[in-house]
């Protein structure tokens, strides 16, 4: 227990006063010769030990009054001693953490934790001595500071906390206290950083890189403020990923996604519900997981047939729980109209099967002639002559398959294609003269080298598992494996140091088959040998058909950008450039929020571009160019991993060398911070029952007082 | 120190001298209206009966005697010879306390003065005898209201400083009383109420009436006392600090114990018992005595 006003506990001293009144009073004797004295005798042997007991009852009765009351005006507290030095001394500066990241909405069905934080900055700001400063720093993965530096009005600061509302982001607490820290560097008197938080043991990941700075500034203490650990229940169910298992979404067809769903709670759950909905109606499709193990994950399957081209958000929900904004997952695509892809190949003949594209065209559009026009893909077929260079980029990728020899022209042309953000998929072949890729502008272009190709008799595609999205079903025996595809004839594909090339595929011998890099705004994508028979039987595979869409999909050209993001990352789009200078709307998640104006297109280079800059909300964000009744753009800003796990670290985290990750996970539970059920009494609830206290002892001591006098007067 | 001394000691005069004044007045006071006195046929025996001639005071009338004769006689007694009053004051130490001007030995022979001018009034015999362990000093038998002077000096003259023997005092008293009277004890009776007995049934052994006068001043009947006090012993080494606040409840139990057990030791021994307050008028305290026996006989 401490004291905020140790100074009045001198007034202890008032407890010699009974004991001093009481002997004056035996000082102040009056001396009376009596002759009676057999009946003062008889009366003292009858009443010596009772009245003895009584005066020492009276005096025990005042002096704990008197101690009831020095400790009540002492004011004691159960808080720690560096929150009771705010009640005291000097004037402080201090710079207030407060923590508003996604975990700090778990909710005891009363309140959340962040109103429970910001209810307890509010107290210490209010309680901090006249002339102190704040500063005030909201911490998620990264930090704001909307009073950075340290200010004498805390009445500003205290109406930006409670400005201040819970965000969807992560926790990371390095940032904030390394601004916090500058904020305090020239600050004097006494300085402080005060962290109300859950203290989520995630945000501690750089907890080393803290430590270390905290050792390397003199005079600046941290005191971490942890908040009770309401919405820690039982079960906590999370979506943690919701990701697509089509390659590429075409209007009218079905769409499988994948929703992994996480228990983080301490009970299993049986029974959950997982619901995937389309544009925030009614669910579509459902699934349940029979029994989730605490700490376990499934994945679960959902399939939608989609709608009509545009964008669009799935949903994908859970029941609801003390943790709500993990219970939904939202993921944005695009469904595109019909695109152009062009094959180019080389032609032994007027037949379409004597094109060297022909197994990759009819992979591509895989559908009988008469629905050719309305596939999703529209491939058209030439050869490098054929090839004009203004053409490229009414295609949104280009497959090079056994090409012949390119003009430069075409090359250059390519270049810019690529450049500009468009695909080219590269298999060379026969046709290929030798070479033809080792001059400007192909050796800035491709990811790897050729050199001549080689005979291979033994030439497998190595196994899984694959780490490549491009690869992932294969990962699946389900759905076979690429081991059996034999590999006659290959490029070597020469890789070159330095350069950042990924190689999704590689032979059994290790030697990669596809390598692929990013060019500018777009994808280059090359093959060690070309789809046809006589180098691979890759063509003929049942993998060859969605290994085209998928790496149509990885490396297509796109105008919306990326539609699914973290919280935070800013959004981006190429938007068509006659709607330059419009206005932009932006319409964050939540039932009641409306389009509000957050800027306009912006030209970047040749281009029209749309950016979002708040995106601190997950779920879906509407995007209106202009004053339209329907969105432009849908994006989905999803949940951080981490935040759904509730665990938390002791508050002593930053004055100990222990590395939280390797704590057991007792101590890691959040039965480390404070139960929720029960406080400690703060110092107006201890003053109140001091007081009601030495009340009833004065009570007493005055019935006692008044039953002697009673006595003495009868 | 001779009573000769004594007369001519203005101090001791200047005692006495007020004492006799005050015993006068109480008596000639109480007197005013009166034409007898109420010592009248006090412990007198019958002598004969004589005829009645007129004249004679019919309430002398034998009117036992006049209902079976009817023939009328007068009862006569020999109270002019065989009267004497024994004035026995206590002069013990424990009569010097007092919480006001008057103390329970100034109360005490302001009492036996008065008792002894109304007997030499009446020209009756008075003897009185001052006492505390044992008899101190001893005023011989008179018949003379001249005297009364004398007895006075030697009432202011006493001064108590001893403690008492009330017990040894009146067996003493008893062995030496040689012809019945009327024995007055004048004492606050603090000793043991047993002892008391013991030598109270020694005195109504003699057959003398014997009156007692509690003399007890009002601190010592209510114990008003408050705040811390130090008693002293008038009698003894006592010597008790306390609160008498406190200690009121059971010091008045005690008193009235002790007082209770009084009372009955007279009433065993058929003596008249007479509390007297000594912040209470000594003539309030003798009026009302004296009209008791006034009604008694």
């Amino acid at each position: 227990m401490n004291f905020l006003a140790p100074a009045v506990l001198a007034g202890l001293a008032a407890l010699s006063l009974p004991v001093i009144i009481h002997l004056l009073a035996k000082f102040r004797v009056r001396e009376v010769r009596w002759a009676a004295t057999r009946f003062l005798l008889t009366a003292v042997k009858r009443d010596q030990s009772k009245l003895r007991i009584r005066d020492l009852l009276l005096l025990l009765l005042r002096c704990a009054v008197l101690a009831l009351l020095v400790f009540a005006f002492a004011r004691p507290t159960f808080q720690p001693e560096d929150k009771i030095a705010l009640a005291t001394g000097a004037p402080f500066t201090v710079a207030v953490l407060l923590d508003q990241s996604a975990s700090m909405g778990a909710s005891d069905g009363v309140q959340t934790r962040f109103e429970a934080a910001r209810a307890e900055a509010l107290n210490f700001l209010a309680a901090l001595p006249a002339d102190s400063a704040a500063a005030l720093f909201l911490v998620h993965d990264g930090y704001s500071g909307p009073v950075a530096r340290p200010t004498t009005d805390i009445a500003l600061v205290r109406r930006h906390v409670e400005l201040a509302r819970l965000g969807d982001r992560g926790t990371d607490f390095q940032p904030a206290l390394h601004a916090a820290l500058g904020a305090l560097k020239n600050a004097s008197g006494t300085r402080e950083i005060h962290v109300f938080t859950d203290n989520q043991a995630s945000g501690w990941s750089q907890v080393a890189a803290v430590r270390q700075e905290l050792r390397s500034v003199d005079g600046v203490r941290v005191v971490l403020h942890p908040v009770a650990a309401a919405g820690s229940a039982d079960v906590n169910l999370a979506i943690t990923s919701l990701q697509p298992d089509t390659a590429t979404p075409v209007a009218g067809q079905p769409f499988r996604l994948l929703a992994e769903v996480a228990n983080f709670g301490d009970t299993p759950a049986a029974g959950v519900r997982v619901t995937l909905s389309v544009d925030g109606n009614a669910p579509s499709a459902d699934a349940v997981i029979d029994q989730l193990a605490p700490g376990g994950s499934r994945f679960v399957p959902l399939l939608v047939r989609l709608p009509a081209t545009g964008h669009h958000t799935l949903t994908a929900a859970l029941p609801p729980d003390r943790l709500a904004f993990d219970n939904t997952r939202v993921f944005a695509l695009e469904i595109a109209p019909p695109r152009a892809v062009l094959v180019v190949e080389s032609r032994s003949g007027p037949a379409p099967w004597q094109g060297s594209g022909h197994f990759l065209a009819s992979a591509l559009a895989p559908v009988p002639p008469e629905e050719a026009p309305s596939y999703y893909l529209q491939v058209e077929r030439k050869t490098a002559a054929e090839l004009q260079p203004s053409q490229l980029s009414n295609y949104s990728v280009v497959f090079l398959c056994d090409a012949g020899p390119l003009p430069p022209a075409v090359a250059d042309a390519l270049d810019d294609y690529v450049e500009a953000g468009g695909g080219l998929v590269l298999m060379p072949g026969d046709a290929t003269p030798a070479g033809a890729y080792a001059a400007a502008p192909w050796t800035d272009l491709l990811p790897a080298g050729l050199g001549l190709p080689l005979e291979l008799p033994e030439g497998r595609l190595a196994s899984g598992p694959y780490d490549h999205a491009l690869l992932s079903p294969w990962n699946d025996p389900a759905a076979g494996t690429l081991a059996a595809i034999r590999v006659n004839r290959a490029y070597p594909l020469l890789e070159t140091p330095g350069r950042d090339v990924t190689v999704p595929l590689r032979m059994a011998d290790g030697s990669p088959f596809i390598a692929e890099r990013a060019h500018g705004s777009g994808r280059v994508v090359l093959f060690a040998a070309p789809a046809v028979p006589a180098w691979t039987n890759l063509p003929l595979h049942p993998a060859f058909i969605p290994l085209m869409h998928r790496l149509y999909a990885v490396t297509a050209r796109t105008t919306s950008g990326k539609l699914n993001l973290a919280p935070g990352e800013p959004f981006q789009a190429v938007v068509p450039i006659a709607t330059l200078n419009k206005d932009v709307y932006q319409r964050v998640p939540g039932p009641d929020s409306r389009p509000v104006a957050v800027g306009r297109v912006e030209l970047v280079g040749t281009q029209a571009v749309v950016r979002i800059r708040d995106t601190s909300a997950a779920g879906a964000h509407a995007v209106y160019i202009g004053q339209n009744e329907h969105p432009d753009i849908l994006f989905a800003v999803q949940p951080p991993d981490g935040e759904s796990d509730l665990r938390a670290l002791p508050a002593d985290i930053l004055e100990t060398d222990v590395d939280p990750t390797a704590r057991p996970a007792a101590a890691n539970s959040v039965a480390s911070t404070p139960a929720s059920g029960w406080r400690l009494p703060d110092d107006t609830q201890i003053w109140t029952w001091l007081i009601i206290a030495a009340a009833v002892l004065s009570l007493a001591e005055l019935i006692c007082a008044l039953r002697a006098s009673r006595t003495a007067t009868t | 120190m001779p009573a000769a001394h004594n007369l001519l000691d203005p101090d001791t005069l200047s005692r006495a001298e007020p004492l006799g004044l005050m015993a006068r007045r109480v008596v000639e006071g109480y007197r005013v209206g009166e034409h007898r006195s109420p010592f009248n046929g006090f412990a007198i025996e019958f002598s004969q009966h004589r005829e009645y001639s007129p004249g004679d005071d019919p309430r002398h009338l034998d009117w036992k005697i006049l209902g079976r004769s009817d023939k009328y006689y007068i009862k006569q007694y020999e109270q002019d010879t065989n009267y004497v009053a024994h004035l026995l004051v206590d002069g013990s130490a424990s009569m010097n306390f007092g919480s006001g001007k008057v103390s329970k030995f100034h109360y005490a022979r302001g009492l036996a003065a008065c008792l002894a001018y109304l007997v030499l009034q009446q020209r009756d015999a008075v003897t009185a005898t001052l006492f505390d362990d044992r008899p101190r000093d001893t005023f011989q038998r008179t018949d003379s209201l001249g005297k009364i002077h004398n007895l006075c000096t030697r009432l202011a003259d006493f001064q108590p400083a001893r403690p008492g023997n009330l017990r040894a005092c009146l067996e003493d008293y008893a062995a030496r009383l040689t012809s019945r009277g009327i024995v007055v004890v004048v004492s606050d009776l603090l000793d043991d109420p047993a002892e008391f007995l013991q030598g109270l049934r020694r005195l109504s052994l003699t057959k003398s009436e014997v009156i007692v006068f509690q003399l007890l001043d009002h601190e010592e009947i209510t114990f008003p006392l408050d705040g811390t006090v130090r008693f002293l012993g008038l009698e003894d080494d006592t010597r008790l600090q306390t609160s008498p606040a406190d200690l009121r409840k059971s010091y008045l139990a005690a008193f009235n114990e002790h007082q209770t057990a009084v009372r009955r030791a007279c009433e065993q021994c058929g003596v008249h018992y007479t509390l007297c307050d000594t912040t209470r008028p000594l003539a309030e305290a003798l009026s009302g005595y004296l009209a008791f026996r006034r009604r008694a006989g």
